[in-house]
């Protein structure tokens, strides 16, 4: 069972998982509680055609991608309460629009055929040592500052409103946060792939909810369940032949419907026995 | 009644707001004054909310001048006690009683500086007041719809207030929280000035000082006894005023 760590795609891939479950973890708990997944999505396919920018005018695809990513992030920022278009509506634009561009440059790119799955479901048994030190860094960053404005944050996240009332610069506050989004999304595409990155940010912080009562504890359970569900899911694709990105997925969908379910009784049980005792 | 030399605590004067094209609130003046417990009445949609937004400094008037404790809403935020409705929390954010209250003293600390002693002490203080330090730990969520009540005003008692705002602060309480939160404020009034914010007429009890009804423009504003015929007028129905009681009940006509 031990001797696929021998290999070095085994160990980074392995690396890359706990790395992307610690940025995930963190980050996703925000994307979560503050209702922001479609948004975080619309950030991530937008991006997709700075990858097909990139290509097409010859300049590295990652950092075409993070120009979009943190565009993107800055417009959805500054529009908030602005537009008179529905938020979810401009989102929805900006997610196909992104897709669009990115399909069509690629296109429009000379030599080698670019493999536009890779950047769906990313190739995470194909990560270089470089790209692992990129995730270390950003990963550090993300933690220092969150860190550094977690009660910022939180207010937000709990109540926004409230939180502006207090001379708490609330817009900044929202476009940082959008902005670390972006910046996460962009460092993971390669690796994990734009849809294992909603994934990721979504599903172990949702299983995280389940059992959390500070959003501290429920980042370090997002982080703990990321890497549980990314190891396994990469073991699992490895024994069966299955694709890494896809199998990672659906082995933590899987594990989030069967804990909420669990927990669901749980809680019930626990329901029923508080009204038994209340009623002796 | 005054404490500093004459001002009202807050001078509202012609002001109107409007969204968009549509004017929601129409030419009122309203002075409120120092350790007054004023309730603004009216229907659902008649602006009540929006005056409350412009008194927290949310929201610009498109005429007219407001101040608040003798300056800029802006700029009086810190000493206002915004109480928004417990309704619009989310259920399932994980934060404790004690965290919620800890927060309404977020805005004295500066970007990416702790919480100093002083912020735990008066969060402790704020949570004994509205008698909830019993149940700090607790998750927010896992507490009934007047105990989230209880908590969301320590909230704003923590930033140490001298004023508090409340927006419908009885949707989602039962009847016994109701009578109980209005003791609270009772005893709260006694420090501070207070202004809520309520469409429930039967929410409206004898500690309140001097009653505002407004829809759209301002129908009424003094004392306690509203005349049949305002009432009718402003929520557009004929309604039954049983008066003198405690609490003052209105009840619509079917």
């Amino acid at each position: 069972m031990l001797e696929i760590l021998s290999y070095e795609f085994m160990q980074n891939a392995l690396l890359a998982g706990m790395l992307a479950s610690v940025i995930c973890g963190i980050i996703g708990v925000y994307v979560v509680l503050k209702r922001i997944v479609f948004i975080s999505g619309g950030i991530a396919h937008f991006s997709f055609g700075g990858i097909g920018v990139g290509y097409y005018l010859g300049v590295n695809p990652l950092l075409a991608a993070l120009g979009f990513s943190v565009l993107a992030a800055l417009a959805i920022g500054a529009s908030k309460d602005r537009m008179d278009l529905q938020e979810d509506t401009s989102i929805g634009i900006l997610w196909a629009v992104g897709m669009a561009a990115g399909v069509i440059f690629v296109g429009l790119s000379k030599g080698y055929a670019v493999n536009l799955f890779s950047y769906l479901f990313g190739n995470i048994l194909a990560v270089s040592r470089t790209d692992l030190a990129l995730m270390a860094a950003l990963g550090l960053g993300i933690v220092c500052t969150v860190a550094a404005l977690y009660k910022e944050f939180l207010a937000i996240a709990f109540d926004e409103e409230y939180a502006e009332t207090l001379g708490i610069p609330t817009r900044w506050l929202y476009v940082l946060l959008l902005c670390l989004i972006a910046l996460s999304i962009v460092i993971l595409i390669k690796v994990v792939g734009v849809i294992l990155v909603i994934a990721l940010l979504t599903i172990p912080a949702s299983i995280a909810r389940l059992y959390a009562t500070t959003v501290r504890g429920m980042m370090v359970l997002a982080t703990g369940a990321g890497m549980v569900l990314a190891t396994t899911g990469l073991m699992a694709s490895y024994y069966a032949d299955l694709a890494s990105g896809a199998t990672i997925v659906i082995v933590s969908a899987l594990a989030f419907f069967s804990l909420s379910l669990m927990r669901r009784h749980q809680v019930q049980a626990r329901r029923a026995r508080a009204v038994r005792r209340h009623n002796q | 009644m005054n404490d500093d030399g004459g001002d009202p605590c807050i001078s509202i004067k012609n002001v109107s707001v409007a969204y968009h094209t549509e004017v929601v609130l129409d030419d009122i003046s309203l002075d409120i004054e120092h350790k007054d417990f004023l309730a603004i009445i009216g229907p659902n949609g008649g602006g009540k909310t929006t005056l409350v937004k412009v008194l927290i400094g949310m929201l610009e008037p498109i005429a007219g001048t407001v101040s608040v404790l003798g300056t800029s809403p802006k700029r009086s935020r810190t000493k206002i006690g915004y109480v928004p409705q417990t309704a619009h929390y989310a259920t399932g954010f994980p934060i404790t009683a004690y965290e919620v209250v800890l927060m309404g003293r977020s805005g004295r600390r500066g970007l990416f500086h702790r919480f100093t002693k002083e912020d735990v002490k008066a969060a402790h203080e704020a949570l004994g007041r509205v008698g909830m330090l019993a149940h700090r730990d607790r998750p927010f969520d896992h507490l009934s719809g007047g105990q989230r009540q209880r908590v969301i005003i320590a909230r704003a008692l923590a930033n140490e207030p001298e004023l508090l705002l409340l927006d419908e602060p009885n949707v989602g309480v039962d009847p016994a929280a109701k009578s109980e939160l209005y003791t609270l404020l009772h005893e709260l009034n006694e420090s501070m000035t207070i202004v809520l914010v309520t469409h429930d007429l039967t929410a409206v009890s004898s500690h309140v000082k001097t009653i505002a009804c407004i829809n759209k423009r301002l129908y009424s504003h003094g004392g306690k006894e509203i005349p049949r015929e305002t009432i009718a007028e402003m929520y557009h129905c004929p309604v039954e005023l049983i008066a003198h009681g405690v609490p003052h009940r209105v009840l619509e006509e079917h």
